[in-house]
């Protein structure tokens, strides 16, 4: 059994003539320590699937299981604590706490870990050590997009769900993130789902996901995994 | 590990501390003038009501246009079951003021001394304490009566008239243009006897409890004296056919039951009254400030809806994001209320007592701190306050909305 796995996962929105069929029946399997990127244009159910898979939305039919433990049986207490313990949860938009320092934001992640990562190590790793008492509106959007991945980080999370972690960045930027993300998975052995749509992309993850109208289209292991410095777009 | 999002608190309420302080100025202002109110309420209360137990009130009082026969009044006492007490008074007009001057001695309606002494000379005489406030009149005056000057030697409150109505008839009490005054019975007796009311006050040999049992034992006095009235009056007419000249029926000029007397009665209702208006009124001030507190608190989750979703996606509790956003307004309200009784208890109790020495006449009162003021002032406001703002910022719309925002 593999350590993600989700079985025929289905899920609307709205009902009637305004019901919106966004994942018609997703399989899909994912091993631990596994880099996977869900690809797919807009609207194409992806970070949808990653919503299901984190337990923040509830699919219609089907199941996520992870680690052997389906999110559909947990109740809301326990899917909670789930993702307390086992998710971390980067974003387009970083929704750093505005008013706490950089490392205050990612003590917050700390906070709600059993077995966190030393802080100030994570700070000198994401190179945010001498910002770590600089206020986000003080940071540049890398710098807090970077803060925002060691929040998530910290929790030393089995899985690391980022939702277009780069899509408010330019191009350097995104790259900077990107080796950032590819650095953590490598270092600290996180299972990361990155959704994306940047088809470039598929080239740094061990397993590459397309989507496309709420089903898989693509479904694929990379032979040769890529260096994030080496991709161009 | 201390939770870092603690360390928020105090940058908030540096950020947004003129709403703090408006809810917590408010509550203080609320809670001190409320739980002051009650706690003089209580203590007037208990002046009011203990001194009728203690000074023995009259049950009711009649009055008639002649001093009739012992005989009478003991026929009336016996099968009304009923004790009579002689209650002559006699009353003087100056520049619009009316005194009303009772004797000293009666078992019932006994005066609270308040300051000074009774009187005991027969120039001298006793003022009702609340009058004398508002007449400005001092111990050891000289004042008017039936054209002597007498003495005040002490001021009183008399259990009977509590409040100062001059006729059961009127509106409202006159605590500037009436009073009551005690002079010693020989003093009465010197010179109150050309113009003075006949008058008895009652009390009942068996306790009447119920309003039920206050009114049929009140019947029962008037049904039994309207007999004896009429036997007298026979009588009378009788003597008068046969002759007999100088004559005059025997009238009541005045019945009134306890339960009628506004004098008495009314200030009891008024102090339950209040406690019941003031009570109403904490808790409509609270719920409506526990309205905007929520209202103000769904504004800030929809500020930060983006932070509370990505925090609730990495495993914050419902509870722990709540209690985290009802931290600073509800520190606000329940510090102002622990302020807000303190000062009540303290400072403005006195003041509330004052307000009621201004309406009503009553003996030494102190304020009572009891367990109802603390739970209408301190428990019932904080429940009202939890209640509203859980059920409003639980409300399911309200808790997905982080999460439909992200």
């Amino acid at each position: 059994m593999s350590f993600v796995e989700i079985k025929n996962v289905k899920k609307h929105y709205g009902e009637g003539e305004a019901r919106a069929t966004v994942l018609t029946g997703v399989d899909l399997s994912i091993e631990k320590g596994e880099f996977c990127v869900l690809l797919g244009p807009s609207g194409s159910g992806k970070s949808t699937l990653l919503n299901i898979i984190g337990g923040i939305d509830d699919a219609d039919e089907g199941y996520v299981m992870i680690n052997g433990e389906k999110t559909a049986d947990m109740n809301e207490k326990r899917l909670t604590q789930y993702r307390r313990n086992h998710l971390g949860y980067v974003f387009q938009m970083y929704n750093l706490i505005p008013n706490l320092t950089v490392r205050e934001n990612v003590e917050v992640g700390a906070y709600l870990s059993k077995k966190p990562l030393e802080v100030d190590e994570l700070l000198k790793n994401l190179g945010l050590y001498e910002h770590r008492n600089k206020l986000p509106n003080q940071l540049s959007g890398g710098q807090q997009q970077r803060t925002a991945i060691g929040r998530a980080v910290i929790k030393n999370p089995d899985i690391l769900l980022c939702d277009e972690p780069t899509g408010a960045l330019d191009y350097n930027t995104s790259k900077e993130i990107l080796a950032l993300l590819e650095r953590i998975n490598r270092e600290y052995g996180n299972t990361v789902i990155m959704v994306t749509h940047n088809d470039a992309l598929k080239n740094m993850a061990d397993r590459v996901v397309k989507l496309r109208d709420g089903r898989i289209s693509h479904n694929y292991l990379n032979e040769k995994r890529m260096p994030v410095s080496e991709i161009e777009w | 590990m201390r939770n870092p999002m603690n360390r928020r608190y105090l940058r908030e309420l540096k950020a947004d501390f003129g709403k703090y302080l408006v809810i917590f100025l408010f509550i203080i202002m609320v809670v001190s003038v409320v739980s002051s109110f009650l706690v003089a309420n209580a203590g007037v209360a208990k002046a009011y009501y203990g001194s009728m137990e203690k000074n023995h009130i009259e049950n009711g009082h009649l009055a008639f246009n002649i001093r009739p026969g012992d005989e009478l009044l003991e026929r009336l006492a016996s099968k009304a079951k009923i004790k009579l007490y002689s209650a002559d008074y006699f009353e003087e007009i100056n520049n619009g003021v009316t005194m009303r001057v009772y004797r000293m001695g009666s078992e019932v309606n006994l005066p609270e001394l308040v300051d000074g002494r009774l009187p005991e000379a027969s120039d001298e005489i006793a003022i009702d304490n609340l009058h004398s406030l508002k007449a400005g009149i001092g111990i050891g005056e000289r004042i008017p009566v039936n054209g002597h000057l007498m003495t005040v030697t002490g001021f009183v409150a008399l259990p009977n008239y509590t409040a100062l109505f001059k006729d059961n008839a009127d509106l409202m009490f006159d605590i500037e243009g009436f009073g009551v005054g005690l002079m010693s019975a020989e003093g009465f007796d010197d010179f109150a006897s050309d113009h003075v009311t006949v008058g008895y006050a009652w009390t009942y040999e068996e306790l009447c409890t119920t309003d039920k049992e206050k009114h049929d034992a009140a019947e029962k006095v008037l049904t039994v004296l309207r007999e004896e009235l009429t036997k007298t009056n026979t009588e009378i007419i009788k003597r008068a056919m046969m002759g007999e000249k100088d004559l005059t029926m025997l009238e009541i000029t005045d019945f009134l039951p306890d339960y009628e007397n506004k004098a008495i009665n009314f200030a009891g209702e008024d102090l339950t009254g209040d406690s019941a208006s003031i009570t109403v009124f904490l808790f409509i001030v609270v719920g409506v400030l526990a309205f905007i507190v929520a209202v103000t608190t769904l504004n800030t989750l929809a500020k930060e809806a983006c932070v509370i979703g990505t925090l609730r996606a990495s495993g914050y509790t419902k509870g722990e994001m709540i209690r985290h956003y009802l931290v600073l307004p509800f520190a606000s309200f329940f510090i102002g209320m622990v302020v807000g009784n303190a000062l009540g208890y303290t400072v403005m109790r006195d003041f509330m007592l004052s307000v009621y020495r201004s309406m009503y006449s009553f003996g030494p009162a102190k304020t009572i701190w009891n367990r109802e003021a603390f739970i209408k002032t301190t428990l019932a406001p904080s429940l009202i306050m939890i209640t509203i703002n859980l059920e409003i910022l639980t409300w399911k719309k309200a808790c997905n909305y982080a999460y439909s925002i992200v």
